[in-house]
Parts: C-alpha cells; structure tokens; sequence
C-alpha cells in the first residue's frame, strides 16, 4: 500500500475523502463541464488572493522611452514567491491624460504585504525610472494610505532638490545630468486588488496551446486595471503546494504536465499534449474577472479548430483565497 | 436656477467692503437679509441694497457688475467654494485669504488680488495691481497656495513673500518681482521690471521676456529642459494661448539666487 501513499491525491480519489492534499488541483472536478466550440471548459473556478497594489503613470519624451523605463520597472516582478512583488504594463497613456501632457505608460505594482510595497516600489522606481532618460514618474492612482516616492528619491539630489505644489500635489524635482527628474511625491495605493486569477489552456501540442495562450493574450491585455505579470503574460510551469522535497514550498504541478500522466494523479486526457496557464492580477476583483472573461472568449474563439482541448483554472478547494471566479460565469 | 446678481447702481461716494458677499456667508440668508447687509467702510452707514440693484438667486454664484469697480475692496474675500465673478472691475483685495472657489475678474483688480490665498483660483482678465498674492503689513508670507492667472500685466511686487501656490501673467510684471519669495512659482509671459527675485530664498520665477535690470546676485546656471514646466503648460492650459504655453516645453537658461539670501530659488528664462 505504499504505492497508494507516494502518490498524492490518489488515496483521497479513491476512498473519496477530501482534505489538503493541497495544490492547484482544479478542485471541482471535471464532471460537469461545458462544451464550447468543441473546446471542453471545467465548471470551475480559480482562487485568488487579495494582494495591495499602487499604480504609477511614467512618462516620457516619446512613448518609447516610457515604455522602456516601464518594461525595465516592471521587470523580474512575475510572482510574489521569488521577485518581492508582481508587477506589469497595465496600458498606455496619450499625452493629454498625463499630467505633463507627453506619452506615458501606466504600471502596476502589487504584493501580498501592504507594508512592503513601499520599499519594492521606490527601489525600482529609483533603479528604473530615475535612471532612465527623459522620464517622469506620477502617482497613477488616488487614495488609499500614500506610500513615499518622490519623497524619498529626492535625497539623490544631494542638496539641489527642490519641491513644487501643482492642483495640491507635491512633486519633486531632482537634479541629474540629463536635466531633471521630476517625481510626484507619494503615490496612491489600494487594498482592494486581487491577484492569482487564472486561466488553464489544455492543447494538443506545445506549439498549437501557446498560439491559443498568445491570442488570449492579446484579447486580455485590453482589460484596464490588470497585469499578467508573467513573460508574455503567460505561465509554463504552473506549480502546486507543497513537494516532496522540504525545502521546496512549491514544485510542477504533475496532475497538468503531459508527461507524467501514466505516473501521477492526471487531470489531462489522452488527447492533451501541453498545458499553459495565463496568471492576472488586478487592482478589483471585477477587473479580474473581465480579463478572465476576455480570454475566455478568445479561447473559446479558437476553439477545437485550433488545436484547444480544454479550458480550466486552478484553486485550492476554496478554502484559501476569498476570491473564486467560475468559469461557468464568465462565458460570453 | 441662475446666479445671484449685484448691480452697482452709481460709482459710490466711500470705498465699500464686499467681504460678506461670497457663497458660504450668503447661504441661509433671505433677500431682505442680503439687502441689509453693511458694506460702508466709512462713517455713512451704506448696505447691499443702498449701494447695488439686487437680482435674486441662487448664492452659490454671486455675479457682480460694475462698471467702475474701483473702490469695491475685498471681492471674494475668504471664500471657501462656489463662484464669484465680476463684471467690470475690482478694487483692493480681491480674493483676499480665499481657501477654494473661483474668484474672475473680467476687467482690472487693484492692489493685494489675492492676498492672504491659500486655495482656490483667482482669475483676471484685465491687469492686476501692486502685490498681486502679496502680504499685507505685518504678515510673515504672502500666499500660501491657490492659483491666480492675470491675462494683462501686472503692478509691482508680485508674488512679493509668496509661500506656495501659483502666480501666472500674460504680460509684463512691474518692479521687484517675486520680491522676498519663500517658494512657489510666479510665471510672467511679458517682460518685467527692476530686480525680480529680489531676495528671493527658493521658488521659481518663470520669464518670457527681458527684464528692465536684473537682481546682480543671481548667477548663471545652464540650460535645461524642465519637466516641470510641461507641468505649468499643462495646469495653465486654457488660461493662456497654447503658443504662449509651447516655450514652456522647450529649453530654458536657469539663473540661480538670490545669492544674497538663502539662494535655492531661480529665475528661469522661455526661449533663451
């Protein structure tokens, strides 16, 4: 019987008792799905968390720099576990909805402690934006308990800094050699954001999943308010909780990977050979829950014709993340 | 329902003190109660509706019209919301000590527009007197924030102990701009007079054109083109020609003083 236990999940499949076997197990079953344009779509749900965010609007002297001093911003920030934070584009901005009226790029920044965020937040600015040519960087959000930026990068100045009041908001101008670096000097944060939606994509190969993941993608990134802080917005290693290694706290969730189906608890027919899943963080849950529904409708779009087998998304059994967003309420 | 409207009925005989006619110290009051209202400064009693024909409204926009409005002292004094306009001109003190609101001016204020502001917005249409958002005597700093715009031009010691907040002036400015300036920004499109930034500790004199001499303890400081300024083009933006506003994107000569006081303020010249 010690087979039974090496494999976990198995013993509680096969006595039906639940419990914490823990791991993003797409609990709900798959019983009871729904069928939509030949793609099967779990009647699920995916749990997410709440997490506090900030958003900041970084300009430039032209869209590109904004968007590199964005990108450089919002780079390694694609999960809380390894980076300190999550962070991504959230969209971009004409010039006569920034407040020096030149292009600009709206970031979102976001972490499981609220305490944490301010450092997180200044470092890259400081490492990112002040570092970058022609940027400036403003507070992209109102309310919420403000969180020092300008007011701390204006050390760099040595002395030569100097503070302007414009409609009741304090900014900051810092000396550099290019000219000057203005940075407005708090930023507004929220309690509100929700982060670890989540879309599973079950294809027939590697190459057909990622080409329905890219549209999905594309579809989402119009959502306002989200990030999908992965690369390209997309995850190829979904985890679960837990390991059998202990000083792993997360490791490849073996019931999705294609491999591994004759030797784990397999959630994938035959038919699938590859899994993605496209993770969304949002500054409200019902952002969230429109970026989900965006790319569920790409998918659907797709459909069998190219390749999808499956839509699902992954949670916990319900019990850690006061999130849940069911598929089954979010087909067009 | 349309504004309440005061129309003065002759050029009065005594300076008179509107102060109780804003938004907030209207409310509540009925006509006959507007009407008794003192506005005499000098020993003849004089009210509301002695010296002005009184059109019923609603108290949230109190609409002044008067032709010669010359002596009509504290217009918009210590506002705190809602609208004042004036159709004519005003006298001293407009929009002294206002908190929020807008205060508009369609022709000239005298002297002390401003004055004592810490929110709001005071626009003139016509020209401003002496110590625009100036101190009065004995006041350690002038405005501490709000925005005055001046479409016209401007007296002497504008911005005079200014502490935060914004001046900005479509034309010239007189003497001793920005004397004694504590912060904030004075932004004068025309030319000005003797000496700006006199004294001056920090903040910023934003100038269009030529000074008439210029403060010898403020040095050359480079050229630069200032973030900051795309912001002032962008808060100003409706107040002034964009062809004005465009030199505030584009590279400015800093000139840093005055050396003779604390030193971290600047006069900062468009198009040099």
């Amino acid at each position: 019987m010690s087979d039974v236990k090496a494999r976990p999940g198995l013993w509680e499949r096969l006595t039906g008792r639940g419990g914490g076997a823990g791991g993003s197990d797409g609990g709900g079953g798959a019983d009871g799905g729904m069928i939509r344009n030949g793609l099967k779509i779990d009647d699920t749900f995916a749990e997410a968390f709440p997490m506090t965010a900030t958003a900041l609007t970084i300009t430039g002297p032209s869209i590109e720099w904004a968007r590199i001093a964005a990108t450089s911003l919002s780079g390694f920030a694609t999960s809380v576990i390894g980076c300190g934070c999550e962070a991504g584009i959230d969209t971009e901005l004409p010039p006569a909805e920034t407040p020096d009226g030149r292009p600009g790029v709206r970031v979102l920044i976001m972490s499981m402690a609220p305490d944490g965020l301010e450092k997180i937040v200044i470092n890259r600015v400081g490492q990112c934006v002040l570092t970058c040519p022609g940027t400036a960087c403003f507070s992209g959000i109102d309310g919420g308990k403000r969180i020092k930026l300008g007011a701390n990068l204006r050390y760099f100045g040595d002395g030569h800094q100097s503070s302007k009041v414009v409609n009741g908001r304090r900014y900051w101008r810092i000396p550099v050699m290019e000219g000057e670096f203005l940075c407005e000097a708090t930023a507004g944060t929220t309690g509100e954001a929700v982060g670890g939606g989540n879309l599973l994509m079950l294809g027939r190969s590697a190459d057909e999943t990622l080409r329905a993941a890219e549209a999905a993608v594309a579809a989402m990134r119009a959502v306002p308010d989200t990030i999908l802080p992965f690369p390209g917005g997309v995850v190829r290693s979904g985890s679960k909780v837990g390991s059998k290694y202990k000083f792993m706290i997360a490791s490849t969730n073996d019931a999705y990977c294609p491999t591994l189906k004759g030797l784990s608890e397999t959630r994938l027919s035959d038919d699938v050979g590859s899994v993605l899943e496209i993770v969304i963080d949002g500054m409200t849950a019902a952002a969230v829950a429109d970026s989900m529904r965006a790319g569920l409708k790409a998918l659907i779009g797709i459909g069998a014709g190219g390749g999808l087998i499956g839509v699902s998304a992954g949670n916990y059994g319900g019990q850690l993340g006061p999130h849940h967003f069911h598929l089954r309420e979010l087909l067009p | 329902m349309s504004a309440l409207k005061l129309t003065l009925r002759d050029t009065p005989g005594q300076r008179l003190d509107l102060s109780r006619l804003t938004p907030d110290r209207l409310a509540g009051l009925a006509e006959a109660e507007i009407a008794a209202l003192p506005v005499n400064t000098a020993k003849t009693p004089l009210t509301l509706g002695d010296a002005f024909h009184i059109t019923a409204g609603d108290a949230t926009t109190v609409h002044i019209v008067a032709a010669d409005g010359a002596r009509l002292d504290n217009i918009g004094a210590g506002m705190t919301h809602g609208r004042v306009t004036v159709e004519g001109g005003a006298g001293a003190y407009a929009g002294l000590g206002m908190t929020g609101g807008e205060l508009t001016v369609a022709g000239d204020c005298g002297p002390f527009a401003g004055s004592g502001m810490s929110g709001g917005r005071v626009r003139i249409q016509g020209n401003a007197g002496d110590f625009l958002g100036g101190p009065r005597t004995g006041e350690m700093t002038g405005m501490k924030g709000g925005t005055i715009t001046v479409t016209g031009r401007a007296g002497a010691r504008a911005g005079d102990r200014m502490r935060r907040g914004l001046i900005a002036i479509g034309g010239d400015a007189g003497d001793h701009a920005a004397s004694r300036m504590i912060a904030g920004t004075v932004a004068i499109f025309g030319n000005c007079g003797a000496l700006p930034g006199y004294l001056m500790r920090r903040g910023s004199i934003v100038l269009g054109g030529e000074a008439a001499s210029w403060t010898p303890t403020f040095v050359d400081s480079g050229r630069a083109e200032l973030t900051y300024l795309a912001m002032l083009a962008v808060a100003l933006a409706g107040e002034f020609p964009p062809t004005t506003l465009g030199a505030l994107r584009a590279q400015v000569r800093r000139l840093a003083g005055d050396m003779a006081a604390l030193g971290k303020g600047e006069i900062l010249r468009l198009a040099h």
